[in-house]
């Protein structure tokens, strides 16, 4: 099936927040907003949740350092332990540094790769169509129809009203 | 709110700028034609690069002997350079994720340049530990990997090793950060050109689109990656610092190395960073973006730090003296009295006693002034890791042993070399990625500035 | 029992005599082959392994050792060759024999090296050609044949079977004389006691018997006639760990700081012309209490305080008949003067041997100098010089070329072309001794067979077969050695009668005890006695010239061996080069320090243009320069070392490594002076920096750079005996702890089967350095060459630490410390390492893994001994030849690692095998390192601590017995005794 969007830009900070409690008040469905820059207090205007990404970090962390502290024990006093300056084979203040680092660089990298992973953020992904502008200084809100009351002119003029420099309407073929 | 405090009362950028006129002003470097000034400088610096390549190559070809190394000083030029290249490498980490943690939105005029140096000081510094090997060409080997000796592992209480997880966890983490932060500004850069460029920025931009669902994971991301690189830039200097506070040389044998070092550290990435901004600044015609307010407060940084160093030698020093160690009070004795000790007053002086004219308000307006400084304290700051390394290695316990040193031409020219691959690689960004984070001083626009609540 | 226990080779009782059946010959031509090919081809002698029928008793892999003596100078010490797949790779001290006691010294170490010199001739040179055997014979036999007044010109034999060819030679060439010199010459000893005994021997010093020895300008323990024998004499009569107690009271009077010196309890420094003086007055205080009546009036004034007269004559009084005084100066007055002290002390027959006299040294400078004269008169036909090298060594050189120009023939018998080779007509090269069958009697009826251990690399022929050749009756040198102990040496030898078991007995063991042919002195005749009222004395402005003879060079007959040349000077620490030594006041007034080149011009001799060494304990008005350095062809060196593009060469191509000494030496009426009145010296402006090993002089740290209490660093402890007998741990830095188990972080690791420790007895070691040889020869370990030394970088894995102090009455005190890798228990240079290149054995070794090793030199950053040494380069041997010398069971390291003294770890795994097959546990001193093997003072001892009937164990317990740095607690596994000066007060 198709859907029918209304596009609708801004310049303003304060027009696009206006606009997105007006539309949500007027109970549209906000398909998406496009931001050029984080704007704070928009997703809170677009109600948003804060994302579970923490988590990924903290278990992440953790694996990677409990993997290091294990794998430096394992091979210091078991695979081949060595008599290296008369310490012990299991001297584990030495082995402190490593599992730090190696709890950092999983939760790093994990975090980001969950991050891409989630936002289907892929080399080649084809960016969504949009209205002019919208990576340089324009919030480009999309309202989505949900049924055949949908009225983009009505919308239209909504969005103008609160300052949209312009509204654009399209049909979304193919996609569910 | 934290935005609402000093130094946010006036605007962070000047020349009222909106959003289209961030997005001009930042790319236009990158859509025109090089300056002449860029080409000057990025020729120098490639000119520097070949020095280093040849020299390098002869050193791995024909021995480390090609070094002015002996039989009692076994480190100089190479772990001082890595030293000071590592250090340059934490200022861009502090900026971007420090800073932020403290909310310091002026950093973001400065961050993305601050990163990319980040990197290529790390680049510098990872070069070293690699060349002042005997055998380079086994470098692996200090990787645990599974092999046919045993296997035969690596020795995990030694501080190189500990160095070599740190640097490259270091590496990863900032070259990830710093990618992150460029995503948004790539797909700007997509979208605003067209031909190689556009698929090129399309292909690193993901494609980004700037859903507001994204931003938002990528906001904790960001935070997140911020949290992470502060603890690790505080552990990395530290395990840096290790590989002479753990072992029994007088002078290197201290406790108070990992504080003394970090706070080194960031003092001399502050330093480079103003150098380049002021570069920068000038070459790039940025001066709304980098305004004498930045200036100011990375000087105020530079003259805190600078106290901390300070503060760092007499307390090493004192103790030593106090410690009523005799190995312990000669070789700090030795450092400021001995063959060596005008290595001590160069580090004294370009450290502690320049920066001291920070206070004055007048000579952090004068560019001029501050850019000189800047320089010092990255002369200062070399030296500092020459005076640690050197002159504790030259004489240390058996009179028999004592020895002297001075480079040869060839150590001189690898360090020239690094200078040269950091500011090759410098350049290159500046004429091709934005130097200045667009989605975030987008973000600050409006900071000071009546219309914001 | 020619065999060190520790050895699976097969009972050398047969070894030398089924040495010569076919098999080995066979095997050892093929391998002599296989060794010329390896001077221009490595890999040299493995090619020559595998024959189709194997010599029976070689094993390839293990060791043979042959008992033969050393030929590195006239001590002729006796030794054991240790021979690997054919190859001679290491000389020992033969532990059986009299003279070395299982001591040698670097010099007879490093003399293995000679053999593998690529440069010795491989053939016969005549008129400049090298040509066949035959050739040479007809021209040399036309030659002498046509010759009516012959002079055969040698250095001292002391070997019966060459003098006996020699006699016969002599037979065979009516209006032949044998004219005998030795460039290090003891003429005048020898002379004074013709004069006052009728013997022109030399007493043997029998130093072990004495409890007092006062040496003027006798550098015994270094260089002077046998010093091994000296040194283990010396250490001997020190024994402070021995039963009863030992410790000789030594008293060294000289001019230059001889190591000799360096050990001395009381020090005094006069100039060489003074020495016959201040002995006429030690004279006149110790000969009236012996009734002895000697005309000692009207002396000068005394160079030597009347104090220290007066004690040296109180302390050789009260050790009558036990003690000693020796005089290295070649002054008939002055050796007269000794040999009435030692009358009058009744030491002759005790620490004197008249009965059993040295024949080390023969040489008669009357002869030289009349020879000479005959040669400047063209009164001489025919002239064959061997083992010496008057062109160079005398100081009419270049006049003496010039004369032998006039000589019809000159022939010489060196082994290469040396300057006086040069201008002979023929030059029969001999063969190296470990090539050759000769024999020695250094000593009065001590016969000492030197047996050969490979055959001739080149077509070489010995001195003896030569002269047999030339006198009509060719005989091999091995039918000439046995022909004399057949005829001469069996029937000296009570109890001896099948000579085929005497033989080879005597090749077992290395030498017999013959019967000498009992002298008959004369009563000593003490108006024979010259008396030297006077003193010679430069003039206000001008130094004296003092020729000295270095422990690496000698007369400069080794000026060929790199090891030698890179050892550097147990005293001066330097390497590759002589200089002229001046004291620090001296080198002060002159305006001149270490490095700057000086002109020292004396009169009738070219100037000569020397770097100055400042040298502490010097006379001030005195400069000493080195004998044995400015030889032909040393621009050898030119290519030793690495090059590379700001490297410098060692030597200049075509210049010579030092500068010739001998120009300065003078042929007195009484002998050879080796030093000169007058020089004067000038500086140049220029500077030429010494390749020294050592920068930094003394155990106080510069005084303004102390931290309180910080200025002395007690690294080379020591005491006097007067608070040793109060305190047997006098010495130790006040506060330390009865040396036991220091507090430990770490749970002890699990011990191992043993734990190899090691002990040096820092009142024994002598400084002579054949330790580090013995070590290089046995660990491979390279020659950098100058340009590497003055950049710090030498490789020796065992170095000899030398600090100064000032000693009672301003005079010099000299401590020496052997420091090699100290094993440490918590060796910080393995905690540090990445790779785990260097890590602990069971056994309580520091290891250092050199395949592993990536070379990031963290560990020797962190060694607080700085005894880690870094391959900075590659370090080949600069002739290729040498590689034949190289040990096989001690890797050759490659450039970019570390490397170290490993306790010989080689020979403690032989030692343990050779333990295992036996199937009996190891016995103590079973297993002994180089270094501990070639000690001549017995100073190293190498063992087991977790034994603790050990000796090591033992010396580990003495109160004596200390750790370098034990504060770190590293746990080191040396163990060092400290010092005793043989004194009355602590040093000022």
């Amino acid at each position: 099936m198709s859907r029918r969007l209304l596009y609708a830009s801004f310049v303003g900070e304060a027009e696009v927040l206006a606009a997105v409690a007006a539309l949500r008040a007027g109970g549209h469905s906000i398909d998406e907003i496009y931001a050029p820059y984080a704007l704070h207090g928009l997703d809170r205007a677009a109600g948003l949740r804060r994302s579970r990404l923490g988590w990924v970090c903290a278990a992440a962390g953790f694996l990677g350092a409990g993997g290091m502290a294990w794998f430096q024990s394992w091979t210091s006093a078991t695979s081949w332990p060595l008599n290296v300056g008369g310490k012990p084979f299991f001297s584990w203040p030495a082995f402190v540094p490593v599992t730090f680092e190696g709890g950092v660089l999983a939760a790093g990298l994990a975090t980001v790769a969950a991050f891409l992973l989630r936002s289907r953020l892929y080399p080649g992904r084809a960016p969504s169509p949009l209205p002019a502008g919208a990576t340089d200084d324009r919030f480009v809100v999309a309202v989505v129809a949900r049924d055949a009351t949908f009225d983009a002119q009505a919308l239209a003029r909504l969005c103008l009203e609160h300052g949209a420099v312009e509204t654009v309407e399209r049909v979304e073929r193919g996609e569910p | 709110m934290t935005e609402a405090l000093f130094p946010l009362q006036r605007p962070l950028i000047a020349g009222d700028k909106t959003a289209a006129d961030v997005t001009r002003d930042v790319c236009r470097p990158l859509e025109g034609r090089p300056t002449p000034l860029w080409w000057a400088g990025f020729l120098a610096a490639a000119a520097l690069l070949g020095l280093g390549v040849v020299c390098v190559g002869y050193e791995v070809a024909t021995g480390i002997g090609t070094w002015g190394l002996n039989k009692t000083v076994g480190w100089a030029f190479d772990i001082t350079n890595f030293v000071f290249w590592v250090g340059i490498g934490h200022a861009g980490t502090l900026i971007s994720a420090v800073l932020f943690l403290l909310r310091q939105r002026w950093r973001t005029s400065v961050n993305r340049a601050a990163e990319a140096m980040t990197l290529f000081a790390v680049m510098c510094a990872a070069l070293f530990p690699l060349i002042h090997m005997g055998r380079p060409w086994f470098a692996y080997w200090v990787f645990p990997y599974p092999n046919t000796r045993g296997s035969l592992w690596v020795n995990f209480r030694s501080p190189l090793l500990w160095d070599v997880f740190a640097i490259s966890t270091y590496f990863l983490i900032s070259l990830v950060f710093w990618y992150v932060g460029l995503i948004p500004d790539l797909a700007t850069l997509r979208d605003r050109s067209s031909g190689r460029r556009q698929r090129l920025a399309g292909l690193f931009a993901l494609g980004w689109n700037g859903a507001l669902s994204t931003w938002n994971r990528y906001e904790l991301v960001y935070l997140l990656l911020a949290g992470l690189a502060t603890p690790l830039v505080l552990s990395v200097h530290s395990i840096v610092s290790f590989d002479f506070s753990t072992s029994v040389i007088p002078g290197w044998h201290t406790t108070i190395f990992p504080p003394y070092f970090v706070a080194g550290a960031i003092f001399s990435g502050l330093g480079m960073v103003l150098t380049l901004m002021l570069i920068a600044r000038k070459t790039m015609r940025l001066e709304d973006y980098i305004t004498p307010r930045h200036v100011d407060v990375l000087c105020k940084l530079v003259l805190a730090t600078s106290l901390m160093v300070g503060l760092a030698y007499t307390t090493e020093i004192a103790t030593a003296l106090y410690s009523g160690n005799p190995y312990e009070g000669f070789a700090f004795l030795n450092r400021a009295a001995g063959p060596m000790g005008w290595t001590y007053w160069i580090m004294v002086g370009c450290n502690v006693a320049a920066p001291q004219l920070l206070w004055s308000a007048r000579v952090r307006r004068r560019l001029g002034i501050v850019f000189a400084i800047s320089l010092l304290v990255n002369v200062g700051m070399w030296f500092e890791r020459f005076v640690i390394i050197v002159t504790s290695l030259h004489r240390d316990f058996l009179p028999s042993s004592w020895a002297s040193y001075s480079p040869t031409p060839i150590e001189i020219g690898t360090l020239l070399g690094s200078f040269g691959l950091f500011f090759t690689l410098f350049l290159l960004f500046c004429r091709f990625l934005p130097a200045i984070a667009m989605g975030e001083v987008k973000g600050v626009l409006s900071h000071g500035k009546g219309d914001h609540a | 029992m020619s065999k060190p226990p520790a050895d699976s080779a097969p009972h050398p009782d047969h070894a030398p005599r089924r040495g010569f059946d076919v098999d080995r010959r066979t095997f050892l031509k093929t391998a002599g082959f296989a060794m010329l090919a390896a001077g221009c081809a490595r890999p040299p002698v493995e090619k020559a392994i595998p024959l189709l029928v194997q010599p029976e008793e070689l094993v390839p892999g293990t060791n043979l050792w042959y008992a033969s003596a050393c030929a590195g100078c006239a001590a002729r010490c006796g030794t054991l060759v240790k021979c690997r797949d054919g190859r001679p790779i290491k000389l020992e001290g033969n532990p059986a024999h009299p003279l070395s006691r299982g001591g040698l010294c670097a010099v007879g170490q490093a003399s293995l090296l000679g053999l593998y010199d690529s440069r010795r001739l491989a053939a016969p040179v005549l008129r400049g050609k090298p040509v066949a055997w035959p050739e040479v014979d007809v021209a040399v036999g036309a030659g002498l044949h046509a010759a009516r007044r012959m002079r055969l010109l040698t250095d001292t034999l002391a070997s019966p079977t060459e003098e006996r060819a020699v006699r016969r030679f002599l037979a065979a060439h009516p209006g032949a004389r044998h004219v005998v010199y030795d460039p290090l010459s003891c003429s005048a000893l020898l002379d004074a006691h013709q004069q006052l005994f009728g013997l022109r021997v030399l007493p043997r010093m029998r130093i072990e018997r004495a409890t007092a020895v006062v040496a003027f300008d006798a550098d015994f323990l270094g260089t002077w006639i046998s010093p091994v024998e000296a040194t283990a004499g010396y250490a001997q009569a020190r024994d402070l760990s021995g039963t009863p107690p030992r410790l000789l009271w030594h008293a060294q009077i000289e001019s230059r700081l001889s190591p000799t010196g360096a050990r001395a309890d009381r020090r005094w420094t006069v100039l060489p012309g003074e020495i016959p003086l201040a002995l006429a007055h030690l004279a006149a205080r110790l000969l009236p209490a012996a009734g002895m009546s000697l005309e000692l009036s009207g002396l000068e004034p005394s160079p030597l305080p009347a104090a220290a007269l007066d004690e040296l004559a109180a302390r050789l009084a009260a050790a009558r008949g036990s003690s000693l005084v020796l005089c290295g100066s070649n002054s008939l007055a002055a050796q007269t003067l000794v040999a009435a002290i030692n009358q009058a002390l009744g030491n002759y027959g005790r620490t004197l041997d008249l009965e059993q006299p040295s024949l080390q040294r023969q040489g008669d400078d009357r002869a030289l100098a009349q020879l000479i004269e005959e040669l400047e008169r063209g009164a001489v036909d025919a002239l064959l010089v061997r083992g010496v090298n008057p062109v160079y060594d005398l100081q009419q050189g270049t006049s003496l070329r010039a004369a032998l120009a006039q000589v019809p023939l000159v022939v010489s018998f060196a082994e290469r072309v040396d300057e006086t080779a040069a201008a002979a007509h023929a030059v029969c090269p001999e063969p190296h001794t470990l090539e050759t069958w000769r024999d020695a009697e250094p000593v009065a009826g001590l016969v000492t067979v030197m047996q050969p251990a490979l055959r001739p690399l080149g077509s070489t022929r010995a001195f003896c077969e030569s002269l047999a050749a030339w006198s009509g009756a060719p005989r091999s040198a091995y039918e000439q050695v046995r022909d004399t102990w057949r005829e001469d040496v069996l029937p000296r030898v009570p109890g001896a009668s099948d000579f085929e078991g005497f033989w080879t007995a005597a090749l077992d063991r290395g030498f017999v005890e013959a019967r000498p042919t009992p002298p008959a002195p004369r009563p000593f005749d003490v108006s024979q006695v010259q008396v030297a009222r006077s003193a010679e004395r430069p003039a206000p402005g001008q130094l004296a010239l003092v020729a000295y003879p270095k422990i690496s060079q000698l007369d400069g007959r080794h000026a060929h061996n790199p090891w030698l040349q890179e050892l550097p000077d147990p005293v001066s620490k330097a390497t590759w080069d002589n200089y002229a030594a001046l004291a620090p006041s001296t080198a002060a007034e002159l305006g001149l320090q270490t490095g700057d080149v000086v002109r020292v011009a004396a009169a009738g001799t070219p100037p000569v243009e020397l770097p100055v060494l400042v040298q502490p304990g010097q006379h001030p008005r005195t400069v000493a320069v080195a004998l044995g350095y400015g030889r032909a062809g040393t621009d050898r060196f030119a290519d030793v070392g690495p090059r590379w593009w700001f490297g410098k060469r060692t030597v200049a191509v075509g210049g010579t490594v030092g500068a010739n000494a001998a120009p300065w030496l003078r042929l007195e009426a009484d002998g050879l002076r080796y030093d000169r009145v007058a020089v004067e010296i000038e500086k140049t402006g220029r500077s030429r920096p010494l390749a020294t090993t050592q920068r930094y002089d003394s155990l106080d740290v510069p005084a303004g750079l102390a931290p309180p209490g910080g200025v002395h660093r007690p690294i080379a402890q020591e005491t006097v005996l007067a608070a040793y007998r109060g305190n047997p741990r006098a010495g130790a830095p006040e506060g330390e702890a009865e040396s036991g188990a220091p507090a430990d972080l770490w749970p002890a690791a699990a011990p191992g089967a043993h734990r190899w420790g090691m002990a040096i007895d820092l009142n024994a070691c002598t400084g002579c350095s054949a330790c580090a040889i013995s070590c290089q020869a046995e660990n491979n370990v390279p020659v950098v060459g100058r340009d590497e030394v003055q950049r710090e970088r030498e490789m020796h894995w065992l170095r000899l630490d030398r600090y100064y102090a000032e000693g009672p009455g301003g005079e010099v005190d000299v401590a020496h410390q052997p420091m090699l890798c100290q094993h440490c228990g918590h060796a910080p240079c393995e905690t540090v390492c990445p790779v785990l290149a260097t890590m602990h054995s069971s056994e309580g070794l520091n290891q250092q893994v050199y395949n592993r090793c990536v070379g990031t030199r963290y560990c020797a950053n962190n060694c607080p001994y700085k005894v880690r040494r870094f391959n900075w380069f590659d370090y080949p041997h600069e002739d290729p030849t040498a590689n034949l010398a190289l040990n096989p069971d001690v890797t050759v390291r490659s450039r970019g690692v570390m490397e170290k003294c490993s306790l010989c770890v080689q020979r403690i795994q032989a030692g343990k095998i050779a333990a295992t097959t036996r199937g009996t546990p190891l016995r103590d001193g079973e297993i002994k390192t180089a270094c501990e093997q070639s000690c001549p003072a017995r100073a190293i001892v190498f063992g087991d601590l977790a034994d603790p009937q050990s000796r090591i164990a033992a010396q580990a317990r003495d109160p004596r017995a200390y750790r370098a740095l034990e504060e770190l607690g590293v746990q080191p596994s040396i163990f060092y005794l400290r010092r005793v000066r043989n004194r009355d007060q602590e040093t000022t």
